[in-house]
C-alpha cells in the first residue's frame, strides 16, 4: 500500500429501505444461524461463548475461545476467568445443594411434628436461620468475588488496550 | 460438569425429535409469512422473537437449525458471548442503565427542581435532570456488574445482561465510568457545586455503601431509602442553590416512600433472597418489616401535612393529599395485618401509582410560581450597592469566556 486508507462510511453500507416502481419479488431471507446446541471446542469459534444456566449452581458456563497468536496477557486472562468461573460454580452449587436439603429437612421436621401447612411466616424462620448460618461464608464470598472481579476487570482493561494498540499498528503498519 | 453437560445434550435431542413450542401455535399464522421454510405446523419464532437473538461471527463453527426447530434462545442454547449485534446497541445501554428506574429518578429530581422557590433556567433545568439521569445510570450498571453471581440465583434478575454475557464487564463499567464523568461535569459546571457534590455523593453511597450492605445487614433499607432520596434534593439545589427545611420535606417524603415500596415488592421474593445470601427485612425479620411499610406510610401522610407549613406548597395540598395517602397507609395497614401475596402486591403496585400522583400535585400546589417581583422590590430598597454572588444556578457562562447577561433573580 503506498497511500493512508481512510476509513470511510459508504451509503451503501446502510441498509436503507429502498423504494422501487414495481413490486420486486424478494428472494427469501437466508436464515443466518444464531446458536449452538453443544459447547464448542475453544480452539475452533472466533469468540466466546456463554450456555444455558446450570441447574445446580444457577450460573452459565463460559467457553473461551483462543488462538494459536494469543498474547500472554489474553492468555493469562483466559486462565483467570476459566478459573474464577469454576470456583464459582462450584461454590454456588454447594451452596444451593445445602439450602434445599435444609429446605426439605425443615419441612420434614414440621410435617412429623404434626403441622402439614406450612404458612409463609413458618418458612421465614427457616429463611433467617439459614442466613445467618451462613453469614461469615457470605462475607468471605464477597469479599473474594469482589477482588476477583476487579482483577478480571483490570486484566480485560490491558488486553483491550493491547488489541486496540496491535489494530492501530497494523493499520499505519500497512 | 460431564453429567450436566450430557443431561442437557439429551434434553436437546429429544427436543429435537419432538420440538414443542408452547408459543407456536400463537405465532404459526404470522410465522409462515416470514420464513417460506416451513413446512409443518410447529413453528418458527417470528422476527419480533428474534430481536431477542443474538447472531454469532460468520467464522464460527455453527449447526444451522432444521426447518422444523423451534430457533435457540439465551436458556437452551450456547450464544456468542459479547453479543455484537449493531443494532440493539441502544436497548442494551438502556438495560444497562435500568432506564425505567432511572426515569423515575430523573422524574423525583424535576420535581425537586421545579418545586424550589426560586426562576426556572431552562439550561440548568436540562443540565441537572440530564446529569442525574447520566449519573443513576452509570449507578445502575456497576451495581449490576457487582452483582453477577446473586442475579443469576435470582429468577427476577436472571436475565439481566451481564448475567447472560451480553455484554462484558469491562463494557459495562467502561460505561458506567464514562457516563459518571459526563454526568458529574454537566452537573458542576451546567447546575452549581452543591449538585454536583450531591450527586457524587450518591453515587458512591449506592455504588460502595448501599450494594455491599446488601449482603451484610438490613440497614441497607435505610441506606437505599436515603439513596433514593437525594435526587429531589439535587434538583432544589440546582434551582435554588441552596437547600432549606422545605428540600427535607420532598427528601423526606421520597425517604419514607421507599419502605412500603420495598417492603412490599421483597415479600413476595423471599425463598429467592435468602438463597442468594441477601439480607432483606422480609427474610430475617418479618414483623419489622410490615411495622416500617405502616410506620412511614403514616409518616408520609405526616409530611404532606407539614409541607404548607413550611411554605413549600398552599394549604390546599393538605387537603388533596389526604385521600391519596390515606388510601396508602389503609393498603400499609391491610399488608400488616395480613401479609401474603396480595395485599404485598397491591400495595407496591399502588406506591408506583402513588410517587408520580403525589409529585404532580406537589407542582400543582407550589406557593409561588413567579420570583422576579419579590427579588426587585429588595434592590429597589436597599441605597447600598450589594455586591452578593447569584445564589442561583450558574450557567455555563462561569466556565467560558462570554459575556452572560444575569438579570434579576
Amino acid at each position: 500500500m503506498y497511500f493512508k486508507y481512510q476509513t470511510r462510511i459508504l451509503l451503501t453500507q446502510l441498509k436503507l429501505p429502498r423504494c422501487y416502481a414495481t413490486k420486486q419479488t424478494t428472494p427469501p431471507k437466508e436464515r443466518r444461524p444464531v446458536g449452538l446446541a453443544h459447547p464448542p471446542d475453544p480452539k475452533t469459534v472466533s469468540c466466546d461463548y456463554i450456555g444455558p444456566p446450570d441447574p445446580h449452581s444457577n450460573l452459565r458456563p463460559y467457553v473461551r475461545h483462543y488462538d494459536d497468536n494469543e498474547t500472554t496477557f489474553s492468555k493469562k486472562l483466559r486462565l483467570m476467568r476459566i478459573e474464577v468461573e469454576a470456583w464459582n460454580a462450584s461454590f454456588w452449587s454447594r451452596h444451593n445443594k445445602r439450602f434445599y436439603e435444609e429446605k426439605e429437612d425443615f419441612i420434614r421436621l414440621h410435617k412429623e411434628a404434626g403441622n402439614d401447612d406450612i404458612s409463609a411466616d413458618r418458612m421465614s424462620v427457616f429463611y433467617k436461620t439459614f442466613l445467618d448460618k451462613n453469614r461469615r461464608i457470605h462475607l468471605m464470598y464477597n469479599l473474594s468475588w469482589y477482588m476477583k472481579n476487579f482483577d478480571m476487570l483490570t486484566l480485560a482493561f490491558m488486553v483491550h488496550v493491547q488489541n486496540l494498540l496491535e489494530r492501530a499498528k497494523k493499520r499505519t503498519g500497512d | 460438569m460431564m453429567r450436566v453437560l450430557v443431561k442437557r445434550e439429551l434434553g436437546l435431542i429429544t427436543q429435537l425429535l419432538a420440538p414443542v413450542n408452547v408459543q407456536s401455535t400463537r405465532y404459526t399464522t404470522k410465522s409462515t409469512s416470514s420464513c417460506d421454510a416451513t413446512s409443518s405446523g410447529h413453528s418458527i419464532l417470528p422476527a419480533t422473537q428474534l430481536k431477542d437473538i443474538c447472531m454469532p461471527v460468520s467464522k464460527a463453527n455453527v449447526i444451522v437449525p432444521a426447518s422444523n426447530v423451534t430457533l435457540p434462545d439465551y436458556n437452551t442454547s450456547w450464544l456468542p458471548s459479547p453479543c455484537d449485534d449493531t443494532g440493539k446497541t441502544i436497548s442494551q445501554y438502556k438495560k444497562l442503565s435500568k432506564f425505567r428506574l432511572t426515569s423515575l429518578v430523573v422524574i423525583t429530581t424535576m420535581g425537586g427542581y421545579a418545586m424550589a422557590p426560586a426562576a426556572f433556567d431552562p439550561s440548568s433545568f436540562a443540565m441537572c435532570t440530564l446529569g442525574t439521569g447520566l449519573i443513576s445510570a452509570a449507578a445502575n450498571a456497576i451495581n449490576q456488574y457487582h452483582e453477577v453471581p446473586f442475579d443469576s440465583q435470582m429468577s427476577r434478575t436472571k436475565n439481566r445482561l451481564l448475567v447472560t454475557g451480553q455484554v462484558t464487564p469491562l463494557k459495562a463499567v467502561t460505561f458506567a465510568a464514562v457516563s459518571a464523568s459526563t454526568g458529574l461535569c454537566m452537573l458542576y459546571f451546567g447546575v452549581n457545586g452543591l449538585t454536583a457534590a450531591l450527586g457524587a455523593g450518591n453515587l458512591f453511597l449506592y455504588t460502595s455503601i448501599y450494594t455491599p450492605m446488601k449482603r451484610i445487614s438490613i440497614v441497607n433499607t435505610w441506606i437505599g431509602s436515603v439513596v433514593g432520596a437525594i435526587p429531589p434534593l439535587m434538583g432544589w439545589a440546582g434551582c435554588a442553590g441552596t437547600l432549606d427545611a422545605g428540600a427535607m420535606i420532598l427528601a423526606g417524603v421520597l425517604f419514607a416512600w421507599q419502605f412500603p415500596h420495598f417492603n412490599a415488592l421483597s415479600w413476595n421474593l423471599r425463598p429467592d433472597y435468602s438463597r442468594a445470601g441477601y439480607r432483606m427485612m422480609a427474610v430475617t425479620n418479618p414483623s419489622l418489616c410490615r411495622r416500617t411499610a405502616l410506620r412511614y406510610s403514616l409518616a408520609i401522610v405526616g409530611l404532606s401535612a407539614m409541607a404548607p407549613v413550611l411554605d413549600v406548597t398552599n394549604y390546599w395540598f393538605a387537603l388533596e393529599t389526604l385521600p391519596l395517602n390515606a388510601y396508602f397507609a389503609y393498603l400499609a395497614y391491610k399488608f400488616y395485618k395480613k401479609s401474603d401475596s396480595k395485599s404485598s402486591r397491591s400495595l407496591f403496585r399502588f406506591s408506583l401509582l402513588h410517587l408520580p400522583a403525589l409529585m404532580l400535585l406537589f407542582l400543582a400546589n407550589k406557593k409561588n410560581w413567579f420570583f422576579n417581583k419579590s427579588v426587585e422590590e429588595e434592590t429597589k430598597d436597599s441605597n447600598v450597592m450589594v455586591l452578593k454572588p447569584s445564589k442561583t444556578a450558574t450557567s455555563l457562562g462561569n466556565v467560558l469566556p462570554v459575556a452572560v447577561a444575569e438579570g434579576p433573580r
